[in-house]
């Protein structure tokens, strides 16, 4: 059956559809069959033949619309191979992340790729990474007033009482401000009168300084802005916990022994004495004349492992501590003593009253490279700018990050805060000045 | 009675009115129309503008498949479900039960007496 109306009206489809020759000739295929196939119907019930296709035609409906509704069909299609495409992308290149993560050795002196390390000091205030479906719901609304309060503001009050600053900061930011009754004292009340001029300061730091006279001051708690006294800043249920990504930060640390009258300062390249060359002895002498021959070499080059091995041998030799070297030199626990070296740092140089060890109730803890700190705000503040400062300083001057160790890291022995400053409890004064000596006579021969 | 359903009423059952043409036996695209039209009483006239790009559509969601054969003496494309189209059938057949009886308790009331 080859009818004019038949084939221009699948023409105008065809036309319409925009696919492929093949599509179209697939598509204009099967509609013939069914005009071909109404038409035999309808001539077969006595209708003459003209009159059959007019009908079957009419039947079939607009052309434009039919396109349409194809149009549709295939871009549907479409977008679906594309987000499969797209998914595949997406599974394939987190694979190849996570295979390089994986494979990166943890003991590179240039770190592993740089991951979230500029959270640290950053202003997420959540974990450092996404557990099932992303940070707790707290967590997410402390995030949202951690960066308000990095706003600048001013604030200029004079005799304003508290509750009117406190509704204007309200209406500004779009956060929520209350009184603590139960931790607030006389000093700060609704009515108590504000005197205040600060401009362009971050609302956080205006808000402390403008607490301060009142002995008051804040934390942030469920997305909420809880004014307290200071006096109370450290009760437990005001303390906040803060995860820090520091895995890039441990791996850019590099241990060697401590040895202060010769510098031993972080920074500073210290020398090592007693390399891999140190082995089980325990005796001085022997100890510090390997250090003495290999000295020069392995002052600049010792890096992970090697340095390590270089810190216990320099342990041995200057407290006698009697421990062999043999299996200390292993990724495992060189990251392991570094935590320690990091932990005792921040605690010595951070509010170090404030701590669980020094008879504070602050604690912080090193899980997997994730240093989790609880502490007062302005402990957590402070902790932020030492790491983002450290991290800063380490990054810009690659290879500096030398930590003097005087004895094996353990939480109790001496650590580089205490080693960079002298007359701190530091390294065993007496095993010091010995090794000095025999460095330097090693030296002179 | 051969008044037409409201094209409103249809749009959200006509791919399981298709699905359900389909379940006993493979069929092409005029015998789908036909059958759904004898099935029910002339009320279910589905355009064949609507019913191709249809037919198309849940090729492309895999619920049938196609394939072109000659064998009734004219080429011509058939169709018939695919097992995730038995499943989909199945599972909406079941919905529109509860669907029914709940719009049958709801409008009970105003029926007309039969």
């Amino acid at each position: 059956m080859s009818n004019h109306e038949f084939e221009n009206y699948l023409k105008l489809i065809g036309k319409l559809l925009q696919l492929t020759r093949g599509q179209q000739a697939a598509i204009s295929e099967e509609l013939r069959d069914h005009l071909e196939s109404r038409v035999a119907e309808l001539v077969d019930d006595g209708v003459s033949q003209q009159e059959a296709v007019s009908r079957a035609i009419e039947e079939f409906g607009d052309a434009a619309i039919m396109a349409k509704n194809f149009q549709y069909v295939t871009q549907l299609k479409r977008r679906r191979w594309m987000m499969r495409f797209a998914t595949l992308s997406m599974a394939g290149l987190f694979m190849v992340a996570v295979l390089t993560m994986a494979m990166w050795p943890t003991t590179a002196r240039f770190g592993t790729p740089d991951t979230a390390l500029a959270q640290i000091g950053g202003m997420s205030g959540v974990g450092p990474q996404e557990i099932g479906e992303g940070p707790s719901a707290a967590s997410q609304l402390d995030a949202q007033m951690e960066q308000k309060l990095k706003r600048p503001v001013t604030l200029i009050y004079d005799q304003v009482p508290w509750k009117e600053v406190e509704s204007e900061l309200e209406e500004q930011f779009g956060i929520n401000i209350v009184l603590d009754q139960s931790a607030i004292d006389d000093s700060l009340t609704a009515d108590e009168p504000i005197t205040f001029d600060l401009r362009s300061i971050p609302l956080e730091h205006g808000l402390i300084m403008m607490l301060k006279p009142k002995n008051a001051t804040f934390i942030v708690d469920h997305g909420v802005m809880v004014v307290i006294s200071r006096d109370n800043s450290d009760r437990p249920e005001f303390l906040q916990t803060k995860m820090y990504d520091c895995r890039e930060l441990l791996n850019k640390m590099i241990l060697v022994p401590s040895s202060r009258s010769l510098g031993g300062k972080p920074g500073l390249p210290s020398p090592i004495v007693g390399s891999h060359a140190a082995g089980k002895s325990s005796g001085e002498p022997r100890a510090v004349q390997a250090g003495g021959n290999e000295q020069q070499r392995d002052q600049e080059t010792s890096v992970g492992g090697e340095g390590f091995g270089g810190a216990a041998g320099a342990g041995e030799g200057m407290g006698g501590m009697g421990m062999g070297s043999g299996g200390l030199g292993s990724p495992a626990e060189n990251i392991e003593t570094k935590d320690n070296v990091l932990l005792d740092l921040l605690k010595s140089m951070v509010q170090s009253d404030s701590w669980r060890e020094n008879g504070g109730i602050a604690d912080a803890r090193i899980v997997n490279g994730i240093l989790i700190v609880n502490q007062t705000r302005g402990g957590i503040s402070a902790v932020d700018r030492m790491l983002q400062d450290l991290s800063f300083f380490i990054n810009s001057q690659p290879g500096s990050a030398k930590f003097p160790v005087g004895v094996e890291a353990s939480p109790k022995e001496p650590m580089p805060g205490a080693a960079s400053h002298p007359g701190a409890n530091g390294g065993d004064p007496s095993g010091s000045e010995t090794d000095k000596n025999t460095v330097e006579t090693a030296s002179d021969k | 009675m051969t008044e037409k359903f409201e094209s409103d009423l249809l749009r959200g059952s006509l791919d399981l009115m298709v699905l359900s043409v389909l379940a006993s036996d493979p069929q092409y695209g005029y015998s789908i129309q036909k059958r759904l039209q004898e099935a029910s009483r002339e009320k279910v006239r589905l355009p064949a503008g609507t019913l191709y790009p249809l037919l198309h559509r849940l090729e492309a969601d895999l619920l049938i498949r196609s394939w072109l054969d000659s064998s009734t003496g004219r080429q011509r494309k058939w169709y018939a479900l695919t097992a995730k189209g038995k499943k989909r059938l199945a599972a909406q057949a079941a919905q529109w039960q509860q669907y029914a009886d709940c719009m049958k308790s709801l409008i009970g009331n105003y029926l007309p007496a039969s």
